[in-house]
């Protein structure tokens, strides 16, 4: 928050199932930050804004555990990797039921993983104790 | 997340290795002597054929191009803090080819799969907030299910805590996964086991500055990993850090990170309150060679490492203290067992390097083993009603509360308190004046907690306020450890008390729950095989 009151504008699709409303778009004022990820934004709206804006993250800026994932400006992105940009729309990973705001449903994403590996055996390799 | 490194003893092992060399940095680079030498002998010695299982599972460690096992000298990695090089792998899943640096996260791939494959039943996005006990043993557990807005009473005979670490009380001047809030310290105290050496963390120097959501993540893990030495500059633009150790930039991390703390608080910090990381010197095809996701971090960022400076800053690495354990996982609760970066045992410790990934999956094994037969021997025991209505109705409180303070709020001020107090440099001042604000924090701002938002799936809100309240006992439990430790001993630095003070301070400091609050005790650290001279 170094530089001189640049503001960006983020609009991010919320939606609560729980209500039965339709998904809105909510456009939020966010102070600029150098190198700022679209993180950044939701941490920030969450912070100073509105507390009950639901993402998932966890690992932040490694790229590794993909909880963050969401779509920016049509896009697919892990949000912790990518730039914040002004005037950019965030919404809940396509394909998925929507949970709430970002978080989207995996359960049935999971079991059908799950399924797949059914009557896969066991370890598949042998041990070679680093004597291959 | 995702520790990187393994260093084991096994058949691949480099000629002049061995158990006892092993055994011997962990105990003495690695730890100082304050460890339990009994749980570092059993890894030292175990350690090697979880690794060497892990294989048959699907991991794939690195080869060389005679197709055995590539082994790096540990002076790459962790330059400055051993006499003699140990051998350290990197690992992945498959064969996509990544780079270093995956091999934490290739051992949750294939151990995902086998959850999935065998049909382990597993829950998500499930806090649990108090364990359960009758007579002393474990009964079982409250949680809340924030995805699903939901309590849970779980019923069990047996309890394996695994949640990893406590150092996002540092945040954002820590490294770890948003969810390492110490949930399994403070559960276990809570229950009656002990937390010992709470004072004891390990920091990481090269760490990005900004922006917040990269804060504290690495830019680089040492200045040689990106392949020729980087070099750090203060904002003058100058070198600094032979005016702090000799080795200059290869100094332990610890110091380098001291060194950064001194700059920035001599007012030669940069404006995110860190120094700069040079690398302009280096080609950048020697960078990418040696640390090719490294690189794609900080270009990702914006940086052009030919022409840019970056600002980095030193934060808490990993806890290293923790609940006391046995060889068998077992902690003083009959039931409960700890593996993993909360329990006391070996843990990520840089000075011998690479030791927490095989402490990981080495505890893993041995406390779920000895928890199942546990549990198979033994009755299981109906918790009291009213435990179950107590623990729920403290979950519930904060939702139905209003009008004050938000969970996320007073959880921003313990943070902020820990890292000005109780972080890298320490004294008895600033200790003092963090117990005062930490227990007005635990006696009048949490008990009023009030969440803004109101019931709903995925409500945060009542996450971190489980989480503020685990994070509170343990900045409580690491304060008080820090006060009773009068010395300076591995990355635990007082500047009222400088040096290792070997005749007195050969002690644990030990936290326990009593009537009258967290009690502090101190015990001779037991020596049944390396004992230091002076002892």
């Amino acid at each position: 928050m170094t530089q001189m009151e640049r503001k960006i504008k983020v609009t991010v699709l919320r939606t609560n199932p729980e209500t039965n409303m339709k998904p809105v778009k909510v456009t939020y004022e966010i102070p600029w930050q150098d190198r700022m990820r679209v993180m950044d934004a939701l941490n920030y709206i969450r912070e100073y804004y509105d507390s009950s804006l639901a993402f998932r993250f966890s690992c932040r800026y490694y790229a590794k555990c993909g909880t963050c994932a969401a779509m920016v400006n049509g896009k697919p992105v892990l949000t912790c990797y990518e730039e914040a940009k002004d005037g950019m729309l965030v919404e809940p990973l396509a394909n998925f039921p929507v949970v709430r705001d970002l978080v989207i449903d995996r359960l049935e994403w999971d079991s059908r993983v799950s399924q797949d590996l059914k009557g896969l055996t066991g370890p598949s390799m042998k041990n070679h104790n680093g004597e291959r | 997340m995702s520790p990187s490194l393994a260093s084991a003893i096994g058949s691949w092992s480099a000629p002049n290795d061995s158990v006892e060399r092993h055994f011997h940095d962990m105990v003495v680079q690695g730890k100082r002597y304050l460890c339990d030498q009994k749980l570092a002998k059993q890894q030292a010695e175990g350690g090697g054929e979880v690794l060497a299982e892990l294989e048959q599972w699907g991991l794939v460690w690195d080869r060389n191009q005679e197709g055995k096992i590539a082994l790096f000298p540990s002076s790459k990695m962790f330059p400055g803090v051993s006499d003699q090089d140990r051998w350290i792998t990197f690992g992945r899943r498959g064969t996509s080819a990544v780079g270093p640096f995956w091999t934490g996260h290739g051992i949750v791939d294939i151990l995902r799969d086998e959850v999935n494959r065998l049909h382990v039943p597993y829950m998500q996005e499930v806090v649990i907030s108090k364990i359960l006990l009758y007579n002393g043993t474990v009964c079982g557990a409250v949680g809340y299910d924030y995805l699903n807005a939901q309590t849970i009473l779980f019923k069990c005979k047996a309890l394996v805590l695994a949640t990893g670490d406590a150092s996002q009380v540092y945040y954002p001047h820590c490294m770890v996964s948003k969810e390492s809030t110490g949930d399994g310290f403070a559960l276990a105290y809570d229950a009656g086991a002990t937390l010992v050496d709470m004072e004891q963390f390990e920091y990481l120097a090269l760490m990005n500055a900004y922006p917040d959501s990269a804060r504290g993540k690495a830019v680089l893990e040492t200045p040689l990993e990106s392949g020729e030495m980087a070099y750090l500059r203060n904002a003058e633009g100058k070198r600094f850090m032979q005016h702090y150790h000799k080795a200059e930039e290869l100094a332990p991390q610890e110091d380098v990170a001291k060194a950064i703390y001194a700059e920035v608080k001599a007012g030669r910090g940069g404006p995110h309150g860190g120094c700069f990381l040079d690398l302009r010197h280096i080609p950048r095809d020697v960078v990418e060679q040696a640390a090719p996701s490294r690189l794609e971090h900080m270009e990702r960022l914006g940086y052009d490492i030919s022409r840019d400076l970056i600002e980095v800053y030193p934060v808490v690495h990993t806890t290293t203290g923790g609940v006391r354990i046995n060889e068998r996982c077992e902690t003083e609760i009959p039931g409960l067992y700890a593996a993993g970066q909360l329990a006391f045992a070996v843990n990520d410790c840089l000075g011998e390097g690479a030791t927490g990934i095989v402490d990981a999956v080495f505890r893993g094994k041995i406390s779920g083993a000895n928890a199942a037969q546990f549990a198979k021997a033994k009755a299981q025991y109906n918790p009291k009603d009213q435990d179950v209505r107590t623990a729920v109705g403290q979950i519930m409180t904060p939702l139905h509360a209003n009008d004050g303070p938000t969970p996320l709020s007073v959880i921003r001020k313990l943070q902020h308190v820990m890292w000005e107090n109780v972080s890298i440099i320490k004294n008895e001042s600033g200790l003092i004046k963090a117990l005062d604000e930490i227990c007005a924090i635990r006696d009048s701002l949490a008990p009023r907690v009030a969440t803004r938002t109101k019931g709903g799936r995925f409500n945060l809100e009542m996450l971190e306020s489980i989480e503020l309240r685990h994070m509170i006992i343990c900045a409580e439990a690491t304060t008080r450890s820090s006060l009773a430790r009068k010395e300076s001993r591995n990355r635990f630095h007082r500047s009222d008390y400088p040096e290792q003070d070997d005749k007195e301070w050969l002690k644990h400091i030990l936290v326990r729950k009593t009537e009258q609050g967290m009690a502090v005790t101190l015990e001779p650290v037991d020596f049944p095989y390396l004992k230091p001279e002076m002892a």
